[in-house]
């Protein structure tokens, strides 16, 4: 039987979650566990300490008992992991507050892949501005710089596509749609 | 032996205050800091984050005040290494991780290189704020007031900022933040750097952060230009560059010698007269 070693995996698979989040718009590769990526990066984010809500098919059950994380509500999670875009969940995730705007919520999204609106970013972790394609609409775009306009509380959303790639935007990030 | 010494649930704890860290810029996540083999107060901060973020393909460095043959640098790789097996290295374009005490390398950065700082005080408030909960509330309404109050008096009686290092910086025009104990002479170097800087407190348990390309400013009056050290006519007795941070060695005859800070940006000078 083919054994996994899920530290590891887990150390790799931080840094490309480290590096998409320290420079947005930058693509990073997520190595898959149990076949799929989205219980990779489950993996290497949760623990007892922190709570997460899924919405989806995928079963999560294995990952909730190997990281002894809570599944709460998606208004009350750390971590919100959805197999698709949903705006509702971006609308409902907490962002913090004023003294403790850490205590907000991450989302990530599953897509097929990033083809979609252009977007050109910039603010910290960007080199003046970078253009890139995600599978969002208008909508979504204005919803993410409300939700962050009264820095610093507010969001960050990892997409993370079929081939496991995975693409970030922080709370700083100044998403334009060109 | 755990890889990287520290259990995955400490690991974990950890990667979520830097994540945090690097979304808000210069604000102070809190983490339950774990207690290590070395002594508090002589870089567990710094080598818990290094800990927490190194991988098998990582090759690091280790400097304390600029330089990779000192005490704590070397104990401090030794450690890392023999807990990680990772390629270790004392030139600072071959390293992808450093973990640095109180200096910013000579040379400029690249982007995919992370910096981690050990911080001996975090929060720079501490000076003009004593209690952490007011100072908070400080931070959670940007008022620094108080640190432009202490400048204004410095400047009023002596014509500038006593402040010789860890001086104050706003970052992301938001908050302030505790530089660590660099020199001024290393102030301008954080703003809009290509690496990634981590700073990690293991006593005072924080861990703040500035994601590349951030703009970092000294807090500075705006008709007062911010000077950093100034070595005049001076140049490194040993590799004989003018353009780097230098220390002042006195000799048993009173005379005073000068030398690169950054040992390894010396060696480099000596061997290739290379500059930034």
């Amino acid at each position: 039987m083919k054994s996994v070693d899920i530290e590891k995996l887990n150390r790799d698979n931080f840094k490309s979650i480290i590096n998409s989040l320290s420079m947005p718009g930058s693509v990073n590769k997520i190595k898959s566990l149990y076949d799929s990526h989205l219980l990779a990066v489950a993996n290497t984010l949760l623990y007892s300490e922190v709570s997460f809500f899924y919405d989806g098919n995928e079963d999560i059950n294995l990952i909730k008992a190997i990281t002894n994380a809570k599944e709460e509500s998606v208004e009350t999670s750390d971590y919100i992991f959805c197999d698709e875009i949903n705006e509702y969940s971006l609308s409902k995730s907490k962002i913090g507050t004023a003294q403790d705007p850490e205590f907000s919520s991450t989302l990530i999204f599953k897509c097929k892949n990033f083809e979609g609106l252009n977007l050109r970013l910039s603010g910290p972790g960007i080199n003046e501005y970078k253009d890139v394609s995600l599978p969002i609409d208008n909508a979504f775009v204005d919803f993410f710089n409300e939700k962050n306009s009264s820095y610093p509380l507010g969001n960050e959303v990892f997409f993370l596509n079929k081939k496991g790639e995975v693409i970030a935007l922080s709370r700083t990030t100044k998403v334009e749609v060109i | 032996m755990r890889y990287a010494f520290l259990d995955e649930e400490a690991k974990k704890e950890i990667r979520r205050s830097i994540l945090k860290a690097i979304a808000i810029p210069g604000y102070i996540v809190s983490f339950a800091s774990r207690e290590m083999p070395v002594a508090r107060g002589w870089g567990t901060g710094g080598l818990q984050v290094t800990l927490s973020i190194i991988n098998e393909k990582d090759t690091l460095k280790v400097i304390d005040q600029g330089c990779d043959g000192s005490v704590n640098a070397v104990n401090i790789r030794n450690f890392i290494s023999s807990v990680t097996n990772v390629d270790t290295t004392t030139d600072t374009k071959k390293a992808t991780l450093i973990q640095t005490r109180h200096r910013i390398p000579e040379i400029d950065l690249e982007e995919g290189q992370i910096l981690v700082y050990q911080v001996p005080m975090p929060d720079i408030l501490e000076t003009v704020e004593p209690n952490t909960a007011k100072a908070k509330i400080m931070h959670a309404n940007a008022d620094y007031s108080k640190l432009w109050v202490l400048l204004y008096e410095d400047t009023s009686m002596y014509g500038d900022s006593r402040i010789s290092n860890r001086y104050p910086v706003i970052v992301h025009d938001r908050y302030a933040m505790d530089p660590s104990p660099i020199p001024k002479y290393d102030t301008p170097k954080l703003n809009n750097n290509k690496a990634l800087q981590l700073f990690g407190a293991g006593r005072e348990k924080k861990i703040y952060a500035v994601p590349p390309y951030t703009k970092v400013e000294p807090l500075k009056f705006e008709d007062r230009k911010f000077k950093i050290e100034n070595f005049e006519d001076k140049s490194c007795q040993r590799c004989g560059s003018r353009d780097s941070f230098l220390d002042e060695v006195y000799d048993d005859n009173g005379i005073t010698h000068y030398y690169c800070n950054d040992t390894d940006y010396c060696d480099s000078y000596l061997k290739n007269g290379a500059k930034k």
